[in-house]
């Protein structure tokens, strides 16, 4: 459980929004978050993509493992991660005091995004995901 | 950073968070700003323990930096800063949506005239300011279900019914300056001048009730009891407040006014789609479009206006009733939201603004019958709108299905072009020429169901003929054409809303329903449709009609 | 007056041109692979290769026909004279620069082929007929031009996809992943057929067109391509048929020369 999500979920805390121009392999996606996750002011990311289910969940192959090959575990700062998307954006939420140091952080993420995307992406920075709990965090409530 | 990205930082910061981000003193960037809020602490307190319990979604606590992976983004309210999740906007989960539909079925507008002249030249008693609003009084004990004539009569749980009320209104300013303001809409109070000007010529002398049931009969019984309702409850409020005489047969008038001479909001439906009046399928475009107030609040911002339309529509047309109604099931929460999420159509609609200011003479520009000038221009919209997809491939993937397309486009299309020409039906018009230029350049539309009615709407678009045309005003979902066009509605609705804003006209169809939906004790608040919306995803809204009063607790 | 002839599509632009081509029978289409007619019928899984058809009715000329006229004007395709059921393939279409797209596979079918019912989408297209000229045509149209292996899907369910963006290896999104990179061939192989049910064996459909190539084969007008708005044609023909069928359903007496 991570705690800090909740902490400061009700505080639209600027975001750094990255879409890639090509939805990344599983190990693209490892390599780049290696490379960001030792950047400082970092709150947390969120990646999203297109999801790639375990099993195919309708249709007359209902039930079978789908073995998506790109379904599988990383290991990102040394723990593994699995994956379950094939990823297309990165939402990083900056922990910054002022707009300086907002830049320096947008500088950095830029720098690991150049070296380790290929293909190109858009950035840019604002707020894009929730940060107030909605409705759908109730529902086992 | 590079002088180029700082301008589209800003840019977007400015477009996010609509102030300067270089304000570092903003509500946004005040990091402990909720923590100000004792409500919110508590809330946060109990998100807190819940998410303990369930785990936030799909986050590894083990990463350096918590790490979350999902294949949905959330969807931001157009034009608000509020994130939810697809499955808050679904009408069953969201209790802004259902108390926007609420507050539509459950509003009858019923006239004091006749009721008065029934008063004074059949039975000889006076009318005056006094006995109108003393007759106020008791109708807002009886229409909640207050007894008043009879005895031994049960009452309604006043809990139950708090939200039911009557106010009235008229373009008389004598009359409604001499009533009770506790009863009265005040249009001079609610409406800029120029509109309050309008909306009082076309009202006239007539005094009108806003009559507003209860959320709960709405529920119980359906659209078609809400005049019941208001009859029975307005026939008993005259009895006591005149001192009339129960059996006399000029009771029966007061009923028969109130019934079949009062304004719903909807109107019946044939058999085949059978329902009774002010059900969703009866409102025309029109009245739907009336029942939006962000032009009477926002008054400089047309844009907004036929946006939250849209937004609108797609929760009452859209949502609940094609979704519900019509089709069953869980419904079409995702394809009707994409018309007020993530300001994607606000984009197409503000560039297209800017594009008639430019070049095409402004609101009301370009001739209603200069038929080229007009071609080009929706040309022009479309394309822009179709270009945005192929530029951007998040926007393409946050509209992944054609059909989401299609309408965003075409809206987008029919509002502009309605705003350029002032005239509806040019909208709508200009809405299928978008059509068939989405089919034409990406070779795909939506799916056969949704594309059908765009393949023969042009030659439907300028038609006045019975069961083949109406002015767009008039038109609704039970349209011959659009009776089973889920997808549609939301943009169709914005269109006429459209040519009345850049005509300056102070309302579309029905001056009194503009003038009923502008009152302050609605549960829903018609200014402010996509942040309503929200904040029912967000558990911030407080529906009327809840059973908790009559449930051990 | 002049005898009418076909003209199929308007336009000078390349999309333009390659509808015409596409839609005009004359025409015959480049086939770029040769995949086996076995391996074809594995992929659309509606029987084993070597399986008998399974039929649904007896053979036409064994049966007691009403007397019809139409039943005797139409002569019945191979498959419905037989009896053969009615199956499907479902090609999906990226919209970054697939070779062909929904529409212009429903109109090249009907001007195309017999027997053959369409379901039109905005990210797929399905072709109904009866078995054995479906396989026909389906080995066509995978073999032929109008089919690239990274950015035509073959999806008879599950099928998102068209509107996402590519993947490193430039192939459109299957979140089933029926078909997969073969780095070492350069080549895109099927590994589960059409509703994703494993195969036995790796079907390869070959490599993948470069982009640039996709850009002179494709339908599609795109900002980032040829913009329609570039082919005053093609506008001008959408543009009429709009205004005639709004004349049409206003003032009807106002269409003139028509």
């Amino acid at each position: 459980m991570s705690t800090p999500t909740v902490d400061y979920a009700n505080v639209p805390l600027p975001e750094v929004r990255v879409m890639t121009h090509r939805l990344l392999s599983a190990e693209t996606t490892e390599k780049i978050l290696n490379d960001i996750d030792v950047i400082h002011n970092l709150r947390q990311i969120n990646m999203s993509g297109e999801s790639l289910p375990r099993t195919i969940n309708s249709g007359p192959a209902k039930g079978l493992a789908n073995n998506h090959t790109e379904r599988k575990v990383i290991h990102v700062n040394g723990h593994e991660v699995e994956l379950h998307c094939l990823v297309g954006a990165f939402y990083i939420e900056l922990s910054v005091t002022d707009e300086a140091e907002m830049d320096k952080t947008v500088d950095e993420i830029k720098a690991a995004f150049d070296r380790t995307i290929p293909d190109g992406y858009t950035i840019d920075v604002g707020r894009y995901s929730k940060y107030r709990p909605s409705l759908h965090d109730y529902r086992s409530a | 950073m590079a002088a180029k990205d700082q301008k589209l930082f800003l840019e977007a910061c400015k477009k996010k968070f609509k102030e300067e981000p270089t304000q570092m003193e903003t509500k946004y960037y005040c990091y402990g700003g909720w923590k100000q809020s004792k409500r919110k602490v508590e809330l946060q307190a109990t998100a807190a323990e819940i998410a303990k319990k369930r785990g936030f979604p799909m986050m590894n606590e083990d990463i350096g930096v918590p790490l979350g992976q999902r294949s949905w983004m959330p969807y931001q309210l157009s034009h608000t800063d509020i994130f939810v999740e697809p499955d808050d906007l679904h009408c069953i989960n969201n209790p802004a949506i259902q108390q926007a539909w609420d507050d539509i079925r459950r509003t009858v507008l019923v006239g004091l005239d006749s009721p008065h002249q029934t008063i004074e030249k059949r039975l000889g008693k006076e009318v005056t300011p006094e006995t109108i609003s003393n007759y106020l009084e008791v109708v807002n004990h009886t229409m909640p279900g207050g007894a008043v004539v009879q005895e031994h009569m049960a009452e309604c749980n006043p809990a139950l019914v708090a939200d039911s009320y009557v106010k009235v209104f008229s373009g008389n300013d004598d009359l409604i300056d001499e009533i009770d303001p506790r009863f009265v809409i005040d249009i001079n109070k609610n409406f800029p001048k120029e509109q309050a000007a309008q909306l009082k010529k076309a009202i006239g002398n007539t005094l009108m009730q806003a009559v507003r049931v209860p959320t709960m009969v709405g529920r119980l019984m359906d659209g078609g009891t809400v005049s019941r309702h208001a009859a029975m409850q307005i026939s008993m409020a005259f009895i006591s407040a005149y001192k009339l005489a129960a059996g006399e047969a000029a009771i029966a008038d007061f009923a028969y006014s109130a019934k079949h001479q009062s304004i719903t909001m909807g109107s019946m439906m044939p058999a085949r789609r059978v329902r009774g009046p002010n059900e969703p399928g009866g409102i025309t475009f029109g009245f739907l479009d009336d029942m939006v107030q962000s032009d009477r609040v926002y008054p400089d911002d047309p844009g907004r206006a036929a946006l939250e339309t849209v937004a609108l529509a797609a929760g009452i047309y859209d949502q609940v009733y094609l979704g519900g109604y019509m089709s069953g099931g869980v419904g079409f929460t995702q394809y009707a939201t994409a018309a007020y999420t993530d300001n994607i159509l606000e984009d197409y609609v503000y560039h297209g603004i800017d594009t008639i200011k430019d070049r095409y003479g402004g609101f009301c520009g370009v001739k209603p019958d200069d038929y080229k000038k007009q071609l080009k221009l929706a040309d022009e919209i479309s394309s822009y709108a179709l270009e945005m997809y192929e530029r951007y491939p998040a926007v393409m993937e946050t509209h992944f299905g054609g059909s989401q397309r299609a309408t965003v486009t075409a809206a987008s299309t029919g509002i502009v072009t309605a705003m350029a020409t002032g005239v509806a039906d040019n909208g709508l018009n200009a809405w299928y020429q978008s059509m068939l230029q989405h089919k034409e350049r990406t070779g795909r539309l939506g799916f056969y169901g949704f594309d059908l009615q765009d393949q023969c709407g042009s030659a439907n678009s300028y038609a006045y003929r019975s069961d083949e045309g109406l002015p767009m005003e008039l038109r609704g979902p039970n349209y011959p054409n659009y009776a089973m066009n889920v997808g549609h509605l939301s943009g169709y609705a914005g269109i006429p809303k459209a040519a009345h804003l850049a005509r300056g006209d102070a309302f579309v169809a029905n001056p009194m329903i503009k003038v009923a939906f502008s009152d302050k004790d609605l549960v829903f608040d018609f200014a402010n449709v996509t942040k309503e919306f929200g904040r029912g995803g967000l558990r911030e809204f407080v529906p009327a009609g809840e059973r908790t009063a009559v449930i051990k607790g | 007056m002049a005898k009418y002839k076909r003209q199929f599509f308007p336009g000078t632009t390349t999309p333009a041109k390659n509808r015409r081509r596409y839609l005009d029978p004359k025409v015959k289409l480049k086939q770029l692979r040769d995949v086996p007619m076995d391996d074809v019928v594995r992929i659309m899984g509606h029987r084993a290769p070597g399986e008998a058809y399974k039929s649904i009715h007896p053979p036409i000329t064994e049966a007691n026909e009403p007397a019809c006229p139409i039943r005797k004007l139409v002569t019945p395709i191979e498959g419905a004279a037989a009896g053969d059921r009615v199956r499907y393939i479902q090609f999906a279409d990226s919209v970054y620069f697939a070779p062909i797209s929904p529409y212009q596979r429903a109109w090249m079918y009907l001007s195309r082929y017999r027997g053959v019912d369409t379901g039109t989408l905005s990210g797929r297209q399905i072709i109904e007929m009866r078995e054995r000229n479906l396989e026909q045509v389906a080995k066509e149209l995978i073999d032929n031009e109008t089919f690239d292996p990274a950015l035509t899907g073959i999806r008879g369910a599950t099928v998102h996809g068209h509107s996402c963006r590519l993947d490193e290896h430039g192939l459109m999104f299957d979140g089933w992943q029926r078909y997969l990179w073969d780095d070492k061939k350069k080549e895109v192989m099927y590994v589960k057929d059409q509703v994703a049910l494993p195969l036995d064996k790796k079907i390869y459909v070959g490599k993948p067109a470069s982009m640039s190539d996709l850009k002179k084969r494709t339908t599609i007008f795109r900002a980032d391509g040829v913009d329609m708005r570039d082919d005053k044609e093609v506008t001008d023909f959408y543009l009429r048929i709009h205004t005639l069928r709004t004349l049409g359903g206003y003032r009807p007496f106002d269409v003139k020369g028509e």
